[in-house]
């Protein structure tokens, strides 16, 4: 079992697997630079985990076997177990400013257990049962998931079974007494590279004659046929020159996602969750959107709470944290901090008990948690540039300053308040461009689903035809 | 010598450093209090620190420990006043 992050690190270098960079096969992904900062802050829910300070927040009791598992393998029971997720995203953010990556697993598992559930009462399947037993030995041994939910999807426009290439979305290509043959890939894979499993999901609501691609199973990432190629991020040359440039050096920049491919992937029934039921695809992708959507006023609130704390300090160390239009915008950006984490408390405080006995969060109140997070994270990010100032786009490097010929210099000019030195005021400075810049803003735009993904489901859950009755009522219309 | 369980809430959004607290009240109590697990045996109170004034924890350490459970929610309370609290509560 997997309890501290040495464990975890071991568990990774021991599991193999095929990962590539910049078309490079990596032999060792827990000794290479770029992936070092991502495998620190997914290893952070191990280490924290053990902390007395922090137990009670990662672990909980199992209901399956009632002994005591990380959080992040656990099904939520209560109005307090989806509270207390959110509690420990904000946690994690805090002790990383980056993504943690391990809450896309976690919100897989219990969207596949209550959506199993289900799929066995309509259909007489035994697929819970079947994930109960999975469930208990990723319970056991404390493994890191992938929700692998979003498939390529080629022409947007088309069917997967349309599509001009049938592999654009994850297919079986086979079946036998032993299991299924799949085929395809998963996009944006966050933690893809450092994770142990994949819990593959259908990528939308499957209709008649996609059948092949209603498909739900659980594959190791170490497993014949399953590779992955680690995407590129914004300034991630910085990352191997393992400079204090990279502006957060110990966790990184959001994830780190792989293009997972499944080429010819054999899996037995007994890791197999759904197989043909097309009508249960739209139910589960729309309750793992809704788990994934209530975690980003969690873990960007916490990550925002992080760049409050660098702008204020920047603004400490140039001489500006006195003047009222720098409070002003601090005050604005906790503003905007709290509204995110409010969406996500709110979502899990209005949480529902599912048939299957796990709670699930509002589904509205989720979607407009994540939808604010699209547009509240790029103001706080522009406010902290306005705070910093253009010195973070023009900031000599860290070799600059380090030169025997240059430093003196670089100490001299970048320096800002006396007493402070001049290095802890690019740090901070490299902190706030790594956490406002590129990648970090796009994931809190696309990742848990594009903002139009939580338009349409304003539409189906905004109940706009109860709003136009309390109009015409309130205005003595009658029909 | 008390025996006295320590619990921390997990600590998502603290107001205060509940660890720093935490050591001066370890330093406070010297050998009159013997620290142990919430899930030890044989304790004669708790001690639950808190972050914040909503306590999360408090409910389900109050089933193991009745009327024997101080709260912390701020480092205000002097160290001494809390560690005469314990031992007086101690059964």
């Amino acid at each position: 079992m997997i309890k501290t992050k040495e464990d975890y690190i071991k568990s990774l270098k021991e599991m193999g697997g095929l990962v590539y960079y910049k078309g490079e096969l990596i032999r060792d992904i827990t000794t290479h630079p770029a992936f070092i900062p991502h495998i620190n802050a997914a290893a952070k829910t191990y280490e924290l985990a053990l902390m007395p300070e922090h137990e009670d927040l990662l672990t909980v009791t199992s209901h399956l076997t009632g002994k005591k598992v990380n959080r992040f393998t656990h099904i939520h029971h209560s109005v307090d177990d989806l509270i207390r997720k959110v509690q420990m995203l904000r946690l994690l953010a805090h002790e990383t400013g980056s993504c943690f990556q391990r809450c896309v697993g976690f919100d897989a598992l219990n969207a596949v257990y209550m959506t199993t559930y289900d799929i066995d009462a309509k259909h007489g399947t035994k697929y819970h049962q079947r994930f109960i037993e999975y469930l208990k030995h990723i319970q056991s041994e404390n493994f890191m998931l992938v929700g692998g939910m979003t498939d390529p999807k080629g022409d947007r426009s088309l069917a997967p079974s349309k599509q001009h290439d049938p592999d654009l979305f994850t297919h079986v290509v086979e079946k036998s007494d032993k299991g299924i043959v799949i085929r395809g890939a998963k996009a944006h894979q966050t933690g893809g590279a450092n994770s142990h499993e994949i819990m593959a999901m259908p990528t939308q609501t499957m209709r008649e004659g996609d059948e092949d691609y209603a498909l739900v199973c659980a594959v190791p990432l170490n497993a014949k046929g399953v590779l992955q190629i680690f995407g590129r991020q914004t300034n991630d040359g910085r990352k191997i020159e393992r400079s204090m440039d990279i502006g957060n050096p110990n966790y990184g920049l959001v994830g780190g996602e792989t293009l997972i491919v499944f080429d010819n992937v054999f899996v037995p029934w007994e890791r197999v969750f759904m197989c043909g039921e097309t009508d249960f695809s739209g139910s589960l992708v729309e309750r793992f959107a809704t788990f994934h959507r209530q975690n980003y006023g969690g873990c960007k609130g916490g990550v925002s709470d992080v760049l409050v704390g660098a702008s204020a300090l920047a603004a400490e160390y140039q001489g500006t944290a006195k003047a009222s239009h720098v409070r002003d915008k601090l005050a604005e950006m906790i503003h905007l901090t709290e509204t995110i984490w409010s969406g996500s408390v709110a979502c899990s405080a209005r949480g529902t008990k599912t048939a299957s006995g796990a709670f699930l969060p509002d589904m509205l109140l989720a979607n407009c948690s994540k939808l604010n997070v699209t547009r509240n994270i790029y103001e706080i990010g522009r406010l902290a540039h306005d705070i910093a100032g253009g010195i973070i786009a023009t900031m000599p490097s860290e070799a600059d300053l380090k030169s025997p010929e240059v430093g003196k210099y670089v100490k001299k000019y970048i320096a800002g308040v006396a007493g402070v030195p001049t290095e802890s005021r690019m740090k901070i400075l490299r902190l706030i461009e790594n956490m406002t810049g590129g990648t970090a803003l796009v994931e809190s735009m696309h990742g848990a689903g594009s903002p139009q993904a939580m338009k349409v489901m304003y539409s189906r859950l905004g109940k706009l035809d109860m709003k136009v009755k309390m109009a015409k009522k309130v205005a003595g219309i009658e029909d | 010598m008390k025996r006295v369980a320590l619990k921390f809430c997990g600590g998502c959004d603290p107001e205060y450093d509940r660890i720093a607290y935490c050591e001066k009240l370890h330093i406070t109590a010297g050998d009159r209090i013997e620290w142990a697990r919430p899930d030890d045996n044989g304790c004669h109170a708790a001690l639950l620190i808190c972050g914040c004034p909503r306590a999360c924890p408090e409910n389900d350490l109050a089933s193991t420990y009745p009327r024997c459970i101080i709260s912390i929610t701020d480092d205000e309370e002097d160290s001494e006043e809390v560690i005469k609290k314990l031992m007086t509560i101690a059964t």
